[in-house]
C-alpha cells in the first residue's frame, strides 16, 4: 500500500512534456467543442419550448429564455391528438419491442447451435435481407395482402426481426461458455430452461442493448406509419410530430390547415415531449450499454 | 434463488401477456374509417334492434362502396365514424363512402399504393408527375368522357378551366392546379419604418431602390444601430424555377411566368428574353448596396419570416391571404406599434409589372379502373364540383351546422365541432387539398375579423400575377425540368454574387441549360403550345 502511494506520487511528479501538454489542451478544447455542437441543439430546443414567441423572437442565440413561457407545453397538453399518438407510440414501441425481443431471442440462441443442422443456410438466409430487401411496393403489398393496413400491427410485425440486432445476440451466445450448457443439461434443465434460466440472466448486457435498439427504432418510426396507416387516431407521435415541424407548401401558400403556423416555442415543445420519454430510459441502459456493443461484436 | 427465479418468471409472464393484450387491444380496429348511412336525419346510427336500423343496415348493404384514397388536407381534423357531413354526401349519392386522407398529403404513398395494385375507387395523386401519366399510360384510371353529360359541375370545370387536361380528347380526372387563376404573394413593407422615413410604398423599380437603401442605412427603427436591411424573401425553388426577384425581371418586360417568345414567335428560356440581363444588373445592384438579407439564398419561409418579426428587414416577398393578421400580430410581438402594408408589386420604366407565376403544380382526381361504379364514382366528383357540395363541406347541414339570418352566417360551433370542421368558421376536414384551397374559392369565414383585409390581398396579389405561356407540363418537363432549374439557380447565384459577369454568366447558362436536356424541353413545350393555340 505505501509502495504504491509512493510510485503514484513519484509519477505525478513526471513533468509532462510540453508537446503532450499541447495535446491535452487540444483535445479538451477539440471534444468540448464536439460535445457542444452535440449538446446545444437539445439545449435550445429545451430553451425555445418554455419561451414566449416574444421571447423567442428577441435573440437568435437561445441561452435562457428570456420570456418563460408555458404556452407551448399548454397547446400540447390540450391537443387531443399529441395523448392519442403517444398512447399509439407507447403501444408500438412496447408491444412491437416485446414481440422483437422473444423472436430475436429465440432466433439468435438456435443460430449459435452449431450442432443445428443448416445453420449457416438459416444464417445466410438471414444475412441476405440485409444486402436485399423486398423493397417499399413489395413490403407494401405483403402488408396489404395480409389484412395489415390501417392497423399499428403493420408497424410491429414487418419489422419484428432485425437482422443486425439478431447477429449481435447470436455473436453474443455463442461467445457464452458451453460448459454452462452442458451442466445445465446434466441437472436435468430443459433447452428452453437453458435458454431462460441460464443463457439470458448472464446475457442482460446483450440483451438491454438490443431491446433500446429496438425500442428506439419504433419510438422513432414515421415512415411505416405514412405506408400502412390513413387513419389520424392511429398516427404514432413521431407522424404528430412531423405535422407540426414540416411545412406543407401548397396548404401554406393557399391558406389551407397547416400545424407548420403554429410558432416555434409550441413546434419545440412538441419536440421535446416526444424526445424526453426516449431520452429518460437511456441512463437506465447505459450501463450495459457499451459492455452490449462490444461484447456482441467480437465473433463473425 | 429459487423462489426468486419464479417470482421473475412469474412477473415475466405477467409482463408478456399485459404487453400482448395491450398490443391487441391497439391493433385491433384495422377497419378503414366507414360512415354509415340514415335515413336522412343526418343522425348516426341508433342502438341496433329497432327496425329503423334493420332499414338503415339493408339500404348501406346496397350502396355501393366507393372508397377514396387522397392527399387532401392532411393538417385538418380527423374524420371519425358517425360524421355528418360523409353521411349527408351518402344519402345524397346513394353511396357508402370511405375516404382515406394519406399523412402528410405523403403522394408517394399514393402512388406506391397504385402502384402496388391497390386500387381505390377514386384516387387523388399529384398532377404533373411521372406516376399520374403512367396511371394514363398503364390504364390504371379511368376517361371520364362517357360520364360528363350526366355530371355538369364536372364537365363545366374540364371544359372551362382545364380543356389542355385532355389526352387525345380523355379527360382521366379532374385536375386542381393551385393558384392557377389567383393568387396572394406580395411584397409586405413595415408601414412604421415608411412613417419613420417620410416615405411611401414604392410603386416603381426606382422608389423601390430607395426605400431598401433607406431601411439600410438610416435606422429606419431608430434604435441607433446599423442593424437592419432593406428586402428578405425565400431562396429560389429548384421546383418551380421562381426567384425572390421575380418582380424585377417582370418590371423590366418578362411577360410569362415559364418561357419567353422571342421575335420569330419561338419558345425561350425566360433567361435569354432581353429583360433578363438589365434586370440581373438591377438585382445585382440591390445586393451590391447591401440592402438585400445575405442569407437569402438559403431562406425557407420560417426564417424569412423570423427576420422580418425580428425587426431585421423591412420588407418581405410572402403570401398573404389568410396569413396576413399572422404577419401584423407576429411582428407587434416585439414592435407593438409596428404595421405592415402591401400594394401591387413595383412597376418598370413601361409601367410593366409582375410578381407569382401562374401554378402549374396541383392534384389530380381520377376514377380507377378498379372501381366497380364508376357512375357512382364520377357522381362524387361532380357532387365535390357542385355549388351544393362546396356549400356543403364548407358549412355543414343548414340548421345543424349553421343556420342563416338574412345573408349573415350564423356558425354553430358546437354542432360543428362533433364532425370534422376546424374552428371558428373554417371548412370541413373534406373542403380542402383536393379540388380547392381557401384561396382558390376565396373562402374565408364571414366572421373573420380581418376578411376584408385578407380578401383585399388576393385581389392585389392576382393582379400581379403572370400567366404561364404553356398550362400544362410536359413529360421533359417533368423528368428534366427541376435539374435544369438546379442549373438556373447555381448560374443565378453565381452572378448575383460577382462570381461569373451577368452577360457571360446568361450565355454560359444558356449553353449549360440546353446541352443538359433544355432543348429536348423546349422541343416538347413547343409542340404543346402549338397545341394550346389550336384549341
Amino acid at each position: 500500500m505505501m509502495a504504491r502511494t509512493e510510485r503514484t506520487k513519484a509519477s505525478s511528479h513526471i513533468r509532462e512534456s510540453l508537446g503532450s501538454r499541447i495535446f491535452n489542451v487540444v483535445n479538451v478544447l477539440l471534444l468540448g467543442f464536439i460535445a457542444f455542437t452535440t449538446f446545444y441543439p437539445f439545449w435550445d430546443c429545451f430553451v425555445v419550448s418554455f419561451s414566449s414567441l416574444k421571447g423567442y423572437l428577441a435573440t437568435s442565440v437561445h441561452l435562457w429564455p428570456s420570456e418563460w413561457s408555458l404556452e407551448g407545453y399548454r397547446y400540447m397538453v390540450s391537443s387531443a391528438e399529441l395523448w392519442s399518438s403517444y398512447a399509439n407510440s407507447i403501444i408500438i414501441t412496447v408491444g412491437g419491442t416485446a414481440i422483437n425481443m422473444i423472436i430475436t431471442i429465440m432466433a439468435a440462441y438456435v443460430l449459435s447451435k452449431r450442432n443445428l443442422k443448416g445453420h449457416r443456410v438459416l444464417m445466410f438466409l438471414a444475412v441476405f435481407t440485409m444486402m436485399f430487401s423486398g423493397g417499399i411496393i413489395p413490403t407494401y403489398m405483403v402488408v396489404k395482402d395480409v389484412g395489415l393496413m390501417n392497423s399499428l400491427w403493420a408497424m410491429i410485425l414487418p419489422t419484428a426481426v432485425n437482422t443486425y440486432n439478431l447477429i449481435i445476440l447470436r455473436n453474443f451466445f455463442l461467445d457464452l461458455p458451453a460448459e454452462l450448457e452442458e451442466a445445465a443439461l446434466l441437472d436435468g434443465c430443459t433447452e428452453a430452461g437453458v435458454l431462460f434460466r441460464i443463457m439470458l440472466p448472464i446475457s442482460k448486457p446483450a440483451v438491454t442493448t438490443v431491446t433500446l435498439f429496438y425500442a428506439v427504432d419504433h419510438w422513432n418510426d414515421f415512415f411505416s406509419a405514412i405506408m400502412y396507416i390513413n387513419k389520424k387516431q392511429q398516427w404514432p407521435l413521431q407522424l404528430f410530430l412531423r405535422s407540426m415541424l414540416f411545412q406543407n407548401d401548397a396548404a401554406y401558400a393557399s391558406g389551407g390547415e397547416s400545424l407548420f403556423l403554429l410558432g416555434q416555442p409550441m413546434k419545440m415543445a412538441a419536440v421535446m415531449m416526444a424526445i424526453i420519454p426516449i431520452m429518460c430510459a437511456y441512463p437506465f441502459f447505459q450501463r450495459y450499454f457499451t459492455a452490449g456493443m462490444t461484447v456482441g461484436a467480437v465473433k463473425g | 434463488m429459487k423462489k426468486n427465479t419464479g417470482t421473475t418468471r412469474k412477473l415475466a409472464s405477467a409482463l408478456l401477456a399485459a404487453v400482448m393484450l395491450i398490443s391487441a387491444a391497439g391493433c385491433g380496429s384495422a377497419a378503414p374509417q366507414t360512415t354509415e348511412a340514415t335515413g336522412g336525419d343526418a343522425q348516426p346510427a341508433a342502438a341496433a334492434g329497432t327496425e329503423q336500423e334493420a332499414d338503415t343496415a339493408a339500404k348501406t348493404d346496397e350502396r355501393p362502396t366507393i372508397r377514396w384514397l387522397t392527399t387532401g388536407d392532411a393538417a385538418a381534423k380527423a374524420i371519425e365514424d358517425g360524421d355528418r357531413i360523409v353521411e349527408a354526401i351518402n344519402e345524397r349519392l346513394g353511396i357508402d363512402l370511405q375516404v382515406e386522407i394519406v399523412p402528410e398529403a405523403n403522394t408517394e404513398k399514393v402512388n406506391v399504393a397504385m402502384a402496388s395494385g391497390d386500387f381505390p375507387d377514386i384516387v387523388t395523386g399529384a398532377y404533373g408527375t411521372s406516376a399520374t401519366q403512367s396511371w394514363i399510360q398503364n390504364g390504371m384510371v379511368i376517361p371520364l368522357n362517357d360520364y360528363l353529360d350526366d355530371n355538369a359541375a364536372l364537365k363545366e370545370w374540364l371544359e372551362q378551366d382545364y380543356p389542355w387536361s385532355a389526352v387525345d380528347g380523355a379527360y382521366y380526372g379532374a385536375p386542381f392546379i393551385a393558384q392557377y387563376n389567383v393568387a396572394n404573394t406580395l411584397i409586405v413593407f413595415r408601414q412604421d419604418w415608411l412613417d419613420n422615413l417620410g416615405l411611401e410604398y414604392p410603386q416603381t423599380l426606382e422608389e423601390m431602390k430607395e426605400v431598401l437603401i433607406r431601411f439600410t442605412t438610416d435606422d429606419p427603427d431608430g434604435d441607433g444601430k446599423d442593424n437592419t436591411y432593406g428586402f428578405t424573401a425565400e431562396g429560389p425553388s429548384s421546383t418551380t424555377g421562381a426567384t425572390p426577384f421575380d418582380w424585377v425581371f417582370h418590371a423590366y418586360g418578362l411577360e410569362h411566368g415559364d418561357y419567353a417568345l422571342n421575335e420569330a414567335g419561338e419558345i425561350i428560356p425566360t433567361f435569354d428574353d432581353p429583360s433578363f440581363v438589365p434586370a440581373m444588373n438591377y438585382i445585382k445592384e440591390l445586393w451590391d448596396l447591401g440592402v438585400i438579407d445575405s442569407e437569402l439564398m438559403l431562406n425557407d419561409t420560417s426564417k424569412k419570416e423570423e427576420k422580418f418579426y425580428q425587426g431585421k428587414a423591412g420588407a418581405m416577398q410572402a403570401a398573404l391571404f389568410r396569413h396576413v393578421s399572422r404577419h401584423e400580430s407576429s411582428l407587434q410581438e416585439l414592435f407593438p406599434e409596428a404595421s405592415i402594408c402591401y400594394d401591387l408589386a413595383p412597376a418598370g420604366e413601361n409601367g410593366k409589372r409582375g410578381l407569382s407565376r401562374q401554378g402549374k403544380d396541383g392534384f389530380m382526381t381520377c376514377v380507377t379502373a378498379a372501381c366497380e361504379h364508376p357512375d357512382k364514382a364520377a357522381a362524387f366528383i361532380n357532387f365535390m364540383l357542385s355549388e351544393e357540395g362546396i356549400e356543403l363541406v364548407r358549412l355543414g347541414i343548414e340548421g345543424v351546422h349553421y343556420t342563416k339570418d338574412g345573408d349573415t352566417i350564423v356558425y354553430n360551433e358546437e354542432e360543428r365541432e362533433k364532425d370534422a370542421f376546424a374552428p371558428n368558421g373554417w371548412a370541413h376536414a373534406l373542403a380542402w387539398g383536393s379540388f380547392f384551397w381557401p384561396l382558390e374559392s376565396g373562402y374565408i369565414p364571414l366572421t373573420d375579423p380581418n376578411r376584408e383585409r385578407a380578401l383585399e390581398t388576393v385581389e392585389l396579389a392576382t393582379k400581379c400575377q403572370v400567366p404561364n405561356l404553356v398550362k400544362q407540363k410536359t413529360p421533359a418537363e417533368i423528368s428534366d425540368k427541376s435539374a435544369l432549374n438546379d442549373i438556373f439557380i447555381q448560374y443565378f447565384s453565381d452572378m448575383l454574387q460577382g462570381k461569373i459577369g451577368i452577360e457571360e454568366g446568361q450565355k454560359k447558362l444558356d449553353a449549360e441549360w440546353r446541352a443538359n436536356g433544355g432543348d429536348a424541353v423546349l422541343e416538347e413545350v413547343t409542340a404543346a403550345y402549338r397545341a394550346q393555340e389550336t384549341q
